[in-house]
């Protein structure tokens, strides 16, 4: 539970504003700087961020009311300094300690009050008979148990005797008594006897009705509401529980038993004695607060004060006071308070100063940029040496050339060669699927760039088609495709003898859309080439075309591609039409990629020739002559190319690898 | 509208096509043939297009004289001069003139320009092997070996040559063969999926 430090109200656990009045419950947890306003963690002397002294201005998570009337905490430790020198030498004058009751006496000189359980709902001095069943919070049974404990722990109250004060202040519980101070019993007490203010109703903490339990008209209403404090004040001040504790009444502290101009000012003004020096007017913007605001928080503010040390009160002579109460008392210095001097800064002249390194790369740095750059021609572009792998390439080039002139091709013609499965196949194929007057398809997927290849296998392919008498319908799908099949149509006809274009053999041209027209060819070859590409005859007129409605009409597809895909385009396009025998003649370099369409099961391909070896392993299968020279000038090619690759893995391995 | 609408004749127009091939419902392959019809149109008008666009462009660098705009010059001339040579002539394409730009010009020259991937083989194979790594032994063994048995040369020297080579072709290559066509025909069905179901539209870019 938790309890509203406003008005009391038990809320439940976790609870950020009270139900009751709406009083925040929770806040920053930590101690926030009064100089820099850094938070910092809780129980820290000095913050993090400038050195400043800390006062504890964390706030109370989820504290219960704070327990009333006391200026500073009921043990021992929590009194300061100043003020426990005090009390010593006031007891040394004074010499009050026989008539210093112990805890128990003043316990029976106590009013008579109900049980503990009779406490009013706040922790105030006067409760009434209608209150009597109130059952105390979960902090108050802590601190009464904490209390109880400290009384018999507690030592004999110094100063001023309970006897003198015959108007006491109604404490309700045993408990409540122990929980306040000794010296703050004995200033209610003085501030009783004189002032005898009537006793307020009953009511919570820090609300008007349920204000202090001995309020003066000298002193100021203590503790102002939250919402009367200023930030600052917020920030400086303890927490709300510890706000609402009140101060000392103003006048002289009747356990020191000295008077208010015997002190100086500065420790009056420390303590809260009578009013704020005048000296120290609050700003116009304040004015209003200063009479909300007790003085001596005010005096405490930053800025209020100087910390400057004061001239020498009365009585104050060298070192010592010679006088007073505090005669014979050296070295007592003004109160220097810790939050309203800002630490002195760090030396920072260091960071300011350079080293001689950072000195010299400074002024090379402005000698760089302040000296203009010497003139100076840029160098042309040298031309790329011709290096040795180019003059190697040239020379492979160069012998490829001229080595087969100078055999006369005769040199590897006659070394016996195993002909590859493939190419055997594809003669096969030929040979056995194929009768006269059979339409037969080829596709010429090539152009001149690699026709120096292809050429001389297109030539021996379709010489063979002819041989067998069937009809060859050539096409493209290349722009450049139907000028170079027409001229291997020739040569092949012209070599088998005999043969007629548009009867023969015919072609019909360049296909566009790929594989859309190869799809649409294959559908409708008559439609879809319309007319031949030498004559530019209609397609239903030519005899070679006569009968040919579609694929199912076709005895053969020989597809002749420089590149794999379009030899796989034809493949798949026909594939899916109908069950047509097929052969294909390829580029070495598309070999590879195109046998495996040959092999296994389910072949697609009845056979496959690849390049100007597997040419001339067909020619020399089907008895073309034609390609014999291409065979024997790319023999001494691939010849030479195997010389220069030995002598490039030669090369590299006796030279420095390079990464 | 501007994109639901080509999206959906896309598919529709590509769902017909495929179901063509599976199917034989008479309407269904009409259609399909009519659909692949105007493929080829569409290509034919492309292609047209696209010459009148390499026109424009070549043009306008002349007109700017952007850097290389003699090139362009040379291009436009013999784009009209064959243009015009076809058109001219009787025989068309099988006109002596054309013939003659073809066998004289267009042959010789991009045979010379594809003779040049020989010369960066070369230089790209040499480059492989003074990286002096593991596999570039493999593969200067591999090419040498299906060299030996390509050539006379190893038949010469010996039978087996040619008996490695084919089970080099065969084997190790045919793999890797298999393994890359796998994976193409798999990206084309992939491809083709996503055009059917509009997640690709090449077609609204």
């Amino acid at each position: 539970m938790i309890y509203c430090p406003n008005c009391g109200t038990a809320n439940r656990d976790g609870s950020k504003f009270c139900n009751e009045c709406g009083q925040r419950l929770t806040g920053a947890e930590g101690v926030r700087c009064p100089m820099c306003g850094a938070l910092n963690r809780s129980g820290s002397v000095f913050c993090t961020q400038c050195g400043s002294r800390l006062i504890a201005v964390e706030a109370p998570a989820e504290a219960p009311a704070a327990p009333p009337a006391a200026p500073a905490p009921a043990g021992e430790e929590a009194v300061p300094e100043w003020l426990a020198k005090l009390r010593e030498a006031a007891q040394r004058e004074v010499s009050i300690g026989e008539e210093a009751p112990a805890p128990e006496q003043r316990e029976e000189e106590a009013p008579a009050a109900g049980p503990a359980e009779e406490l009013p709902k706040a922790p105030v001095f006067v409760i009434e008979e209608g209150e009597a069943e109130w059952v105390p919070p979960d902090w108050l049974s802590e601190l009464r148990a904490r209390s109880a404990g400290a009384a018999e722990e507690a030592p004999a109250a110094p100063s001023e005797p309970l006897t003198e004060a015959p108007a006491a202040p109604v404490f309700a519980a045993e408990e409540a008594v122990s929980e306040v101070p000794d010296w703050l019993q004995r200033l209610r007490a003085e501030v009783t006897a004189e002032e005898a203010p009537a006793p307020p109703p009953p009511g919570p903490i820090g609300t008007e009705a349920a204000g202090p339990a001995f309020p003066t008209e000298a002193a100021p209403v203590f503790p102002a509401g939250p919402e009367e404090i200023p930030d600052w004040l917020k920030e400086l001040g303890p927490p709300p529980s510890e706000q609402e504790v009140i101060p000392p009444a103003a006048g002289p502290v009747p356990g020191l038993a000295v008077e208010e101009e015997e002190l100086p000012a500065w420790l009056r003004e420390a303590i809260g004695f009578g009013e704020a020096p005048a000296e120290a007017p609050a700003p116009a913007a304040e004015e209003e607060l200063a009479g909300e605001i007790p003085e001596w928080i005010m005096a405490l503010r930053p800025g209020a004060q100087e910390p400057t040390i004061e001239a020498p009160p009365e009585g104050y002579e060298g070192d010592s006071y010679t006088e007073g109460i505090l005669a014979g008392v050296q070295g007592l210095l003004p109160i220097e308070l810790p939050m309203a001097k800002p630490p002195a800064p760090e030396d920072t002249g260091s960071l300011l100063e350079s080293v001689p390194a950072e000195d010299e790369a400074v002024q090379i740095f402005r000698q760089v940029m302040e000296s203009r750059p010497p003139a100076r021609r840029m160098p042309k572009p040298s031309r790329p040496r011709i290096g040795r792998v180019r003059l190697l390439s040239a020379l492979v080039l160069i012998a490829i050339m001229c080595l087969p002139l100078l055999t006369q091709g005769q040199w590897f013609t006659g070394i016996a060669r195993t002909v590859p499965d493939s190419v055997y196949a594809a003669y096969e194929a030929v040979e056995e699927e194929l009768a006269p007057n059979d339409a037969v398809v080829v596709a010429f997927d090539f152009d001149p760039s690699t026709a120096g290849e292809m050429a001389p296998l297109a030539q021996v392919l379709t010489e063979h088609l002819m041989a067998r008498g069937a009809r060859v319908i050539a096409v493209s799908t290349l722009p450049a495709g139907p000028q170079v099949a027409q001229d291997i149509l020739d040569r092949a006809a012209a070599a088998r003898g005999g043969k007629s274009y548009g009867v023969h053999y015919v072609n019909l041209g360049y296909l566009p859309g790929r594989e859309a027209g190869m799809r649409d060819f294959l559908l409708n070859p008559v439609g879809a080439a319309r007319r031949d590409f030498v004559r530019g005859q209609p397609a239903a007129d030519l005899p070679a075309l006569q009968g040919l409605q579609g694929i199912q009409d076709l005895k053969m597809l020989v597809i002749i591609g420089a590149s794999a895909q379009d030899v796989r385009w034809w493949m798949e396009q026909a594939a899916g039409l109908a069950r047509v025998p097929m052969i294909a003649g390829v580029s070495a370099a598309a070999e590879p990629y195109i046998l495996p369409y040959y092999q296994g099961e389910g072949r697609l391909l009845q056979g496959v020739v690849a390049g100007v070896l597997g040419a001339g392993d067909y020619g020399a299968l089907s008895g073309s002559l034609v390609s014999t020279a291409r065979v024997e000038s790319l023999q001494w090619g691939l010849l030479v190319a195997l010389i220069a690759m030995l002598i490039v893995a030669a090369v590299s391995v006796f030279t420095p690898a390079r990464t | 509208m501007k994109r639901i609408l080509p999206t959906v004749a896309a598919m529709v127009v590509g769902i017909i096509v495929l179901i063509d091939f599976f199917v034989d419902v008479g309407y269904i392959n009409l259609m399909g043939r009519l659909f692949v019809d105007w493929a080829v149109i569409l290509a034919a008008f492309a292609l047209i297009l696209g010459v009148l666009n390499l026109f424009l462009v070549h043009f306008r660098r002349i007109r700017t004289r952007q850097k290389g705009w003699p090139y362009s010059i040379i291009l436009i001339l013999t784009l009209w001069t064959v243009l015009v040579l076809g058109l001219l002539d009787p025989a068309g394409p099988q006109g002596q003139s054309v013939r003659w730009i073809f066998q004289y010009v267009q042959y010789p020259l991009q045979a010379a320009f594809f003779a040049l991937t020989a010369v960066f083989l070369l230089t790209a194979i040499y480059r492989a092997f003074r990286l002096q790594r593991g596999e570039n032994a493999w593969f200067i063994l591999a090419g040498i070996l299906v060299l030996l048995g390509a050539t006379a040369v190893g038949g010469w020297l010996w039978d087996g040559f040619a008996s490695i080579r084919e089970w080099i072709m065969n084997v190790p290559a045919l793999a890797g063969a298999r393994g890359i066509l796998i994976g193409v025909a798999l990206a084309v069905t992939i491809t083709g999926l996503r055009l059917l179901l509009g997640v690709d539209r090449p077609y609204a870019e």
